[in-house]
Parts: C-alpha cells; structure tokens; sequence
C-alpha cells in the first residue's frame, strides 16, 4: 500500500509540476504582456539609438547615412583630439562639482526641514518650485546674475558691499562652479524631498536608543542617519554621474564652452561635431565613448549596491 | 548569469531588428499628392497670419493664388523653418526639408559634401540665370566645382562694415559739421574713437563677438587687413593652417590692446553678435561690425532707430581695406519637376533676373512691406544681376521708400577702396570657433601671449580638422 502510494505520489508529481509551470507561464506572460508597451518604447526609443549610434561610429557618414566602414578611425580622431583630454577633465569636474553642489546642500535642508515642525509644506513647495522652470530660461536668469558687467545682479550686490565686482562666468576657474550651481539649482527641491522620504522612514526609536546611550547630534548624524540614507545616496549619486556626465545644454547656452574651452564638456564637443560641422560619425563616436564610460561606471554602482545589501 | 545573457541578447536582437526597420528617408518622393498635384514649399515663409508679419502673409497668399492660377497642378505651400544647423540633418534626412530654403554660404560646403544639395544648374542655364548673375564677383557663394548649387536671395547680398549709433558718437563729440559720425578710416583710429567714447561717455567703444563662431567670422576682417592668409593648399590637395604668421599675430595684438591698452571693449566679453546688436539698440556702444542685413534685424528684435544708426566701410590695416561678402542663399530639395516650379516661383515674385511690370509690382510690394516694419532701406551696396534693366528696376521699386539719409551710409555704400573677400573655404566653422577661443583668452587674460595662442590655436585647428579631412 504504501509502495503504491510512493508510486501514485511519483507519477502525479510531473503533472503537478507542469501545471504549476503553466500556471507561472499564464502568470508570466500576463506580466510581460503589460511590459510590452514599455519594452518596446525602451527599445526603440533608448536602446535603438544607443546600438545605432555605436554602428554608426564605425563607419564614415555623408548626413545620417553611413557610406563606408571605417572600423575605429572614428575613434582614434576623437581620442587623438588635442582638446579631447581637457574636455574630459572639464566633465569630470562639472561631475565633481555637481556631487559637491548637488548631494550635501539638499541633504543638509531635508534634515533640517525632517525636524521642522511648522510650515514645513510650505517650504517643500518653495524649495521645489524651481524644478518646473524651463531649463534655458533658468539659464538665462542666472546668466543676468553672474553678468560681469557693473549692471550685473551678483556684481550689484558686491558694489553695494563695497566689493570688487567679480568676471564670474568669464573667469576660466569659476565657470565649471558657477554653471553647476545653476544646473543643481533647479533639482534641488527634487533631491531634498528623495532625501526627505528617506529620512522619515529611519524608526524613531533608532534615534531614541542613541540618544540614551549618549549619542550627540552628529554622532547620531553619522552613526544612524548617513548610513541609513546610504542606498538613497548611492542611487543619487550615480544618476547624478550619469546625468551630469552628458551636460551639454548649460555650457552651450551660457558661455558657448569658453571662455578658451575652459567649460566644454563632451555632451557640448559631440554636439558640436553633428549639429555645427555635420560630423556626425565622430559625434557617435564620441557619444559611444561616453557610454562606454558611463556603463563603468553604472556597474561600479551595481556592485556597491549590492556590497551594500549584502 | 545565462538568464541575464538571455534577456541581453533579446533586446539586443530587437534593437538591431528595429535598427533595420527605422530606416532613413532622403528626398521626398516625386512630391505629388494623391490627386497627382506637385507640391512646391517655400522655406522661411509664415504659416499663420499675425499681427507682425500680416502684411508679408497676405502677399504670399496673393501671390500663391496667382500662382497657382497660372499653373494649374501646382500647388504653393508656406513652410515656417528657417534655416538652422539644429534640425537641418534630420529634416534633410527625413525628406523634410522645403523644397527651396535658405541658408548662409559658410554652410553651402557642407551640404553639397553630405549629399543634400540638389544640382541645379540645368535649371540656371534654362532660365538664363547664368548670363545675368555675376559669377565673377559671387559665383564663390553658390557654386562648386562649375556647378550651380545655390542661388542668392534677392537683396539678400552684404558685406562688412563698422554701425555706429549716432547718439552715443554726439555725446562722445564724435560728429562732423554735418552731424554725421566721424567715420575712422584705419583699425588704429577706430582704437582710437572707441577709446574717446568709452572716455566720454561710459560706454563701450566697440563691441566684438567672441563665441559660437561668430567672433572668428568677424575678426577675419581684421586679420584680412593685417595681411594674414589662412590656409594653403600643396601640389597632393593638402590643406597647411597659415594664419599664426607675424601678421595674424599683429591682428591678435590689435584686438588684446582693444581691451587692455584702450580699454574700448564691452564688459560682457564671452559675446555672440546679439550682444553687439543689441547693445547698439540700446545705445550702451558706439561702434560694432556688422552688414546692412543684421540692421534690419536689430529693428525688429531690439528696437534700434532706423534715424539713429550710421554706417562705414570697413576700416584699413597694414595690408589694406578688407570685407567679407555674403548673402542669404537659397537651396534646393526636390525633384526636377519642384525645382523648375521654384524658379517660375522666383521669377512671379520678383526674385529672378528677368524684368516685367509684375516683377516691379511685387518689388514695389516687397520695399512697402519692409517700410511698414521700418527697415533701412536705400543702402543698397550689392547687384547681384548684371543686367542693367534689372538694378534700373529695383532702385525705381526702393526710391519711394527710402527710410534713411544717404549722408550717413555713403561711405559704406561708395565703398571706396574695399576689396571684397569671401570665406575661408576649408572647415570654415571650425576655423571660426578655433579663433573664438583665441579673441577669448586675449580678452580675458591680460599676460596672453599673442603669438603663442595664435598658434596652438593653428596647431589644434591642423591637428583636429585640416589633416583628418
């Protein structure tokens, strides 16, 4: 009786397996059937242009049309760009400032607004506002702020002081800063209100716990808040890699990339090459190189995330 | 890892499926509807009617009616895109573009090199353009290789000179007996002038562009007049970068003393000619270079006073009196068929060479509408048709309308002594740019050394464009 049992179990098993696996694949399809439509646009409108500009990069164009496979010729006259190395430098400092600028200024006003009590809705609105101004008109406003003229509004404010007025934009040192503070201006309220929502879900108790065992201010800073903001950071941090990495409409509107190159960016020199000169094979290649870098740095972020949920 | 792989490869596969199937469109079919009419558009020409342009639109309309009329089948259509390098490769390449738009020649180059100018020179020759166009003067900004690409647009000819603003040369004391701006005759004197304004009355002497290429197109008239040449080409076809020589250097020098020894520049030094123009409008500048064209322009966009503007020919170098001739050029894309149509267009409107009491009539239209909106009209410098009952016709159609007194645009109009230049011919808006980055650090860095910017400004340009031609 029981060998038949095991043999009655044994015999079922495969068809209760299958109809599991057909239930799962009813379940699964439903599921990529509802992906499609975001599939699809993902793949014709992200990942077609990727993969066509890198095929592109590959060959010599007249307009848009590839007329004969150049392997990486395109490449070595990007790379071997006597301007291509400080255009890369120039990037990784709009990076680097934009981090500075970017990451702690609005995570200093979310924790600040976290223990606000009073009008703290208010201040979200007005700290967000910002982020529905059109791009060029911000950088228009702030281009009238840094003006170098006397007229200038920053320049005004440091007449008014009994300052020196400033070149802001024109000297080569401040450029990079100064487009950045514009460019993170607008996101601010965004980033400050990520951090914000992370922040309140940090348990109270955490803090209270810390608090009895004697933790200060700062210790509770750095011991509960930054590492429980961590993954948020992170996450942060490398889109703001990847979106600053591409800049090339600030630069363009506000100083051309000058003064002598000293704020073009890739993003600016790839769209110079095929929107002002019709070069658009070096432009794609310059463009891949951005991806490749870009995609480096993507997986580094990946593999801490993963050390970090670990 | 093989799932990943998998899922990889599939979006992979799709991409590149899509990749096929989003194929490029070039040229527009054979431009008929399905009720087999031809369609022609013209680029630059409003779509709507509103307050600013009723008047040119209620002419298009009348004169695409009468067209029309005249040429059953063929139907006109009003295309609003100007030309701009931003959306011209992907207009071009979607067979989008209007079957006759205008451009400027530093881009005639390019599109002929990229495959999207038509030859159209079996239409010249069929309508006789080529006996009546002055080749010889301006054949540079519209053909290639003996081949007609391009046409000029009527009127549309310039070449450089200095504006002045009148009020701002009477506040500095800068008028002659006749109240006419003390025109400086060498690049030294206009130093020299933008200096005394600056002086007197606070404001800037000159102002220069010095980014999005425009600041080199415009310096090539100084450096033009210092002695400088640009480029040469070998015996093999190759192009060697020549402008870091002794007089490029001067040329340099010539505008680091603008700034550092007269002090006569604009405070907004990182500048396209916007800036310029706009400053000129606003009386916040004495001088700027610039083409009669851009005049008209600065009225619309920024209010400059047709009565309180002036204008000179270029100033004279060490090598003499340079300026650099251009136009609005028109292009074509289409089908023999659209662009025979474009030139039946043209002449109808007036725009061809031929002469006829309709061609008055829309030329007579064409000075009112630009004296209702209170262009400078009467400072004609440039005939582009050779035949004289064609220049007899266009000054009868402009006398009633002359906007400005003579006295203040005669020395540019006369342009006595000017030898007119066109373009550097090879990787001119990268040329333009590379200099942009050279006026730049003069402007902005006072211990720049002239000669050794000008010439990794010529390295870069040889390394970067000239040798991977």
């Amino acid at each position: 009786m029981e060998n038949k049992t095991v043999i009655k179990k044994q015999s079922k098993a495969p068809y209760k397996k299958l109809g599991s696996r057909l239930v799962e694949a009813r379940n699964q399809s439903l599921m990529w059937l509802l992906l499609l439509p975001m599939v699809f646009t993902l793949i014709l409108c992200h990942w077609n242009p990727i993969f066509r500009g890198m095929i592109t990069s590959l060959f010599h164009t007249k307009g848009f049309r590839m007329v004969e496979f150049v392997g990486l010729n395109n490449f070595k006259d990007v790379i071997s760009d006597t301007l291509f190395l400080k255009t890369l430098w120039n990037t990784v400092l709009y990076v680097f400032w934009s981090l500075l600028l970017g990451v702690i200024p609005p995570l200093a006003l979310a924790i600040v607004l976290n223990e606000v009590v009073h009008f703290k809705q208010g201040f979200k609105i007005i700290t967000y506002l910002p982020a529905i101004a059109p791009a060029l008109a911000a950088s228009l406003i702030w281009m009238n702020i840094f003006s170098p003229s006397p007229g200038g509004l920053l320049n005004v404010a440091l007449k008014a002081m009994g300052l020196p007025i400033s070149q802001w934009l024109l000297n080569e040192h401040l450029t990079i800063p100064l487009i950045v503070v514009s460019m993170t201006w607008k996101g601010y309220g965004v980033t400050m209100l990520l951090y914000l929502s992370a922040l309140q879900s940090i348990s109270q108790e955490l803090y209270e716990a810390s608090a009895i065992d004697g933790a200060g201010v700062w210790r509770r800073l750095f011991t509960v808040t930054i590492p429980h903001l961590g993954p948020t950071m992170l996450l942060f941090v490398v889109n703001q890699i990847i979106g600053v990495f591409q800049t090339f409409d600030q630069p363009l509107v506000m100083t051309g990339g000058g003064p002598n190159n000293a704020s073009t960016t890739l993003g600016l020199t790839s769209y110079n090459l095929a929107f002002s000169y019709m070069q658009v094979d070096r432009s794609m290649a310059l463009g891949t190189v951005s991806f490749i870098i870009l995609l480096v740095a993507t997986l580094f972020y990946f593999k801490m995330k993963k050390r970090m949920e670990d | 890892m093989k799932k990943t792989v998998k899922v990889l490869s599939l979006i992979l596969a799709l991409a590149l499926v899509l990749t096929g199937c989003v194929g490029t469109k070039v040229g527009q079919g054979d431009g008929r509807d399905a009720e087999g009419n031809l369609h022609i558009s013209i680029g630059g020409t409003p779509t709507v009617k509103n307050d600013k342009n009723a008047k040119t639109y209620d002419l298009f309309q009348e004169n695409k009616a009468k067209f029309e009329a005249a040429h059953p089948g063929v139907i006109v259509d009003a295309d609003g895109w100007s030309f701009d390098l931003k959306n011209y490769m992907t207009k071009a390449e979607g067979g989008d573009l209007p079957t006759m738009y205008y451009t400027s020649p530093t881009e005639v180059n390019n599109i002929v090199d990229n495959g999207y100018a038509t030859d159209i020179t079996a239409m010249v020759k069929k309508y006789g353009y080529d006996k009546m166009l002055n080749n010889e003067k301006y054949g540079n900004l519209y053909m290639r290789d003996g081949k007609y690409y391009a046409l000029v647009k009527d009127g549309s000819l310039y070449d450089m000179g200095i504006a002045y603003n009148i009020d701002v040369f009477r506040k500095a004391d800068l008028l002659d007996e006749n109240g006419v701006p003390k025109f400086p005759q060498t690049w030294q004197e206009l130093a020299e002038t933008a200096q005394t304004i600056k002086e007197k009355t606070g404001k800037a002497g000159l102002a220069i562009a010095t980014k999005g290429g425009q600041g080199g197109w415009h310096f090539i008239n100084i450096m033009w007049a210092f002695g400088t040449e640009f480029m040469e080409q070998d015996k093999d076809g190759k192009w060697t970068a020549t402008f870091a020589s002794d007089e490029g250097v001067a040329a340099l020098q010539y505008i680091k003393d603008l700034k550092w020894k007269y002090n006569a520049l604009q405070d907004e030094l990182l500048a396209d000619i916007q800036v310029g123009g706009r400053m000129l409008s606003m009386g916040d500048v004495g001088m700027i270079i610039t083409q009669e064209n851009m005049l008209d322009y600065y009225i619309e966009q920024y209010g400059l006073k047709a009565d309180n503007v002036a204008m000179s020919k270029m100033p004279a170098g060490p090598a003499g009196r340079f300026s650099q001739v251009g136009a609005n050029i028109w292009m074509f894309s289409g089908t023999d068929e659209q662009v025979e149509m474009c030139f039946e267009w043209l002449d109808m409107t007036g725009q061809g060479p031929t002469v006829s009491d309709e061609t008055k009539e829309q030329l007579k239209k064409s000075y009112g509408i630009r004296s209702e909106k209170g262009h400078i009209i009467g400072i004609r410098t440039a005939n582009l048709w050779m035949n004289e009952d064609r220049i007899k016709a266009e000054q009868e159609a402009m006398a009633p309308y002359i906007s400005v007194d003579p006295k203040f645009f005669e020395d540019y109009t006369e342009g006595k002594g000017v030898a007119y230049k066109f373009e550097p011919e090879r990787c001119t808006q990268q040329l333009y740019a590379a200099l942009d980055t050279a006026l730049q650090e003069v402007v902005l860095n006072k211990d720049a050394d002239c000669k050794a910017v000008l010439t990794k400004v010529q390295d870069d340009f040889q390394k970067n464009f000239l040798d991977k031609e």
